[in-house]
């Protein structure tokens, strides 16, 4: 065995510095492993299927249809349908989940009597199990005997002949309604610890320089906030492009997939009962990362490009 | 020692990870004998099957235990283990098993040359045809129609059980002066449906959330429009792109199926909740007394014979033939059942074929299953009658027996894909107004077209 010598002490800093990464690579590679086997292959698997009429029994029978199953998709009035349903979600819960969530974190930061309560009851919806919360709605708007419609009648009102879900022009709004009131409290969280970040010093001077509430929350509060905001929206869009327990406990997608988003209409198509179109689902879930990263992107996008504007 | 650069190592961590993903996706190694464990001499080895169905849950699961046990005591030299598993998730996990190649030795899935031929064109089933020849004797021919696939038979039979029954709350008919012996047709139905509603009573109870259940309406609306022959034939033209048939979707018959049931609609004859509940919720409200009709199948049975105290007295008939239709006979019959098969990736596919054989021949599995639920027939004709058999059994029987026509439900007779399109999503369209009986009809027919066009 070598022993050390002063002139060794030299080359410990670089050799350390190999050592430590080699060490950093040998501790991750236990879940860089499994990370590979369970995500990384399953998803350059999903990506060769997509262009298969794979029926998801046997690969024996897996076929190559080229882009096939993405020109089926341009035809498939139910696929728009489904597309158009996601995409009212994301633009309603954009709008009106992170809406009232940005209303309500503002009012519950300024500092009201219970504060802390509404926080604490606003919050409790998220963290209800959605099948339980499925369930619970179905009984609630059931026609004939749930609450809201027997509330209705009480004072001489009537609801939809066919319930609120299984009215095809409404029920989609139902399920939308349902789904912002189980995740405001989420994305009101994510902006109270937003604004609990803005220094406070900045709203004092501008209130001594004679700035409006108005002018406070428009000009320095959601300003200084954009940062978050990007992040509950990317979150919220994201979710809402996803959703799926929701719709398939309350409306199964139906009737006549009027209430179908692009998740449930995957299943239905791979996974729904004795249902045998993987290789096609599985074209339809490929767009669905396509159009999730998209969307990310371009809010990012604009966010750095609004952030821009401000600097300068 | 040579450096491992990041390259190296991802490069190293995706060939070990595929590695892993192919060994896991290995077909899983035959289950061991054990004989070693059973008895030391080769001759008295055991073979170990496994076996899956989705009977989980009492009763089913009970059943499936004793039957279980009777084979093993029957057969020394091959054991059998049940496992069941409830659900949809059972659909799903058999088709991942068999694409991973790690399916049991023999599974039930549901009965029909619709629900088989995936599996048969993925050339995933043993061919049974030889074992089904054996027992030609012993099992309703027409059930055994429920296993034949281009000529081939696939599977077992059993669990019969009549699919197109008309239940009803014989309390309120009898309230309101309605005679059920009356109602073979569709007017007087209809009559009667009138009746109750001028009293207030609900008259048909449906849970079309679901799809299936507004989907079984107009599958035995073609039965008895087109009749069980006429229905078959149209049907089967979405199974084998060679049957032909002068038959068609958009003929008067088939879009009198949807006229029938946007007229019950427009009618106010199904419940408010007709496309909110779902089928558990509507049957509840037929067991509490909220309406006077509901449409399923004797699997119902299993839930009312549940019932510690029924609220109501619950009878059923077949679904009533259809007044202006001179072939229409309310007489015929559509069963449902299920069916045992045998993967050709089965690691004792001898062992199983001998179970499937006992199951064909030998009462004693379906008086097992009989005994457990009495709403499922056998697919053969006992030797001698069941002792303490309930009247709503009996009279299950009874209708199989007596049916001049009997078929698999049509859902089944075809491509399960377009099936579930044409009767669940198009009763869907009709009942939520999306579809009017002439659309749904041609759009019926189109699918049908477009299925026989790509496998051309």
């Amino acid at each position: 065995m070598r022993r050390s010598t002063p002139a060794d002490g030299a080359e410990k800093g670089p050799r350390t510095g190999r050592y430590d990464g080699r060490f950093a690579l040998f501790l991750i590679a236990p879940a860089f492993f499994f990370y590979t086997l369970f995500l990384i292959l399953p998803l350059f698997g999903t990506v060769v299927i997509g262009f298969t009429d794979w029926t998801g029994i046997s690969f024996s029978t897996l076929r190559f249809t080229g882009l096939e199953n993405f020109i089926q998709m341009a035809g498939d009035e139910f696929f728009w349908g489904a597309f158009r349903n996601s995409f009212l979600f994301v633009v309603c819960c954009l709008l009106v989940q992170v809406g009232v969530a940005l209303l309500f974190a503002i009012i519950l930061e300024s500092g009201p009597r219970y504060a802390r309560l509404f926080r604490s009851i606003f919050f409790v919806p998220f963290v209800i199990s959605l099948v339980v919360i499925g369930i619970l709605f179905n009984f609630l708007l059931d026609p004939t005997i749930g609450i809201v419609d027997i509330l209705l009648r009480a004072i001489g009102l009537d609801g939809p002949k066919f319930g609120w879900l299984g009215t095809t022009t409404l029920n989609v709004f139902v399920v939308i309604a349902v789904h912002i009131w189980r995740n405001f409290g989420f994305t009101m969280f994510l902006l109270i610890a937003g604004l609990q970040a803005i220094p406070r010093e900045l709203q004092e001077s501008a209130r001594l320089d004679g700035a409006t509430a108005w002018q406070l929350t428009t000009r320095i509060t959601i300003p200084l906030l954009r940062e978050v905001l990007v992040v509950a929206s990317v979150i919220t869009s994201i979710d809402a492009m996803r959703v799926f327990d929701l719709v398939y406990t309350l409306t199964g997608g139906g009737p006549f997939h009027s209430s179908e988003t692009v998740v449930t209409y995957i299943y239905q198509l791979g996974l729904g009962g004795a249902r045998t179109q993987h290789g096609y689902a599985t074209a339809i879930a490929l767009v669905l990362v396509l159009v999730i990263i998209g969307m990310s992107v371009l809010q990012f996008t604009l966010a750095r490009a609004g952030r821009g504007a401000l600097d300068t | 020692m040579r450096k491992l650069s990041r390259r190296s190592f991802l490069k190293g961590a995706t060939g070990a990870a595929g590695v892993g993903l192919l060994a896991a996706c290995a077909p899983v190694a035959a289950p061991a004998d054990s004989g070693d464990m059973a008895s030391d001499a080769p001759d008295e080895m055991i073979a170990e099957l496994e076996m899956w169905t989705e009977m989980a849950t009492v009763p089913w699961l009970g059943a499936m235990d004793e039957i279980v046990e009777s084979f093993n005591g029957a057969n020394p030299g091959i054991h059998v283990t049940h496992s069941g598993f409830s659900g949809l998730a059972y659909e799903q996990a058999t088709k991942t098993a068999f694409a991973g190649g790690a399916v049991s030795d023999f599974l039930q899935t549901d009965a029909g040359p619709g629900a088989l031929s995936a599996f048969i064109e993925a050339d995933q089933l043993m061919d049974l045809t030889d074992v089904v020849e054996e027992s030609k004797g012993t099992i309703y021919p027409d059930a055994l129609d429920s296993v034949l696939y281009k000529g081939r038979y696939w599977g077992a039979p059993w669990a019969m059980t009549v699919a197109n029954l008309m239940y009803y709350n014989a309390g309120i008919l009898a309230e309101h002066g309605v005679d059920p012996a009356s109602l073979t047709t569709w007017s007087a139905f209809t009559d009667a449906c009138q009746t109750f509603q001028d009293a207030g009573v609900t008259p048909v109870l449906i849970g079309a959330k679901n799809a299936w259940p507004g989907g079984h309406w107009a599958q035995h609306l073609y039965i008895r429009t087109f009749g069980v022959k006429g229905s078959v034939d149209l049907f089967l033209r979405g199974l084998d792109v060679n049957h032909e048939s002068p038959l068609r979707f958009t003929d008067p018959a088939g879009v009198r199926v949807w006229e029938l049931i946007k007229e019950l609609l427009d009618s106010d004859y199904y419940s408010r909740g007709v496309l909110s509940d779902d089928y558990p919720v509507a049957f509840g409200k037929l067991f509490r007394g909220d309406g006077a009709f509901f449409q399923t199948g004797g699997w119902l049975l299993g839930e009312w014979f549940a019932q510690e105290s029924p609220q109501i007295d619950l009878q059923f008939m077949l679904m009533p033939a259809i007044d202006d239709i001179a072939e229409s006979n309310a007489d015929e019959v559509s069963f449902n059942a299920r069916t045992l098969i045998v993967p050709k990736e089965s690691a004792h596919p001898e062992e199983a074929q001998v179970f499937v054989k006992w199951y064909l021949q030998s009462e004693d599995p379906h008086r097992i299953w009989y005994k457990h639920l009495p709403g499922e027939a056998p697919p053969m004709p006992l030797s001698s009658p069941m002792e303490d058999l309930r009247p709503e059994s009996s009279r299950l029987i009874d209708l199989l027996d007596n049916a001049p026509a009997l078929t698999i439900m049509i859902e089944r007779a075809m491509d399960y894909n377009i099936g579930q399109e044409i009767l669940w999503h198009g009763s869907s369209g009709v009942l939520s107004g999306a579809l009017s009986p002439e659309e749904a009809a041609e759009r019926a027919e189109n699918l049908v077209l477009e299925w026989r066009e790509a496998r051309m």
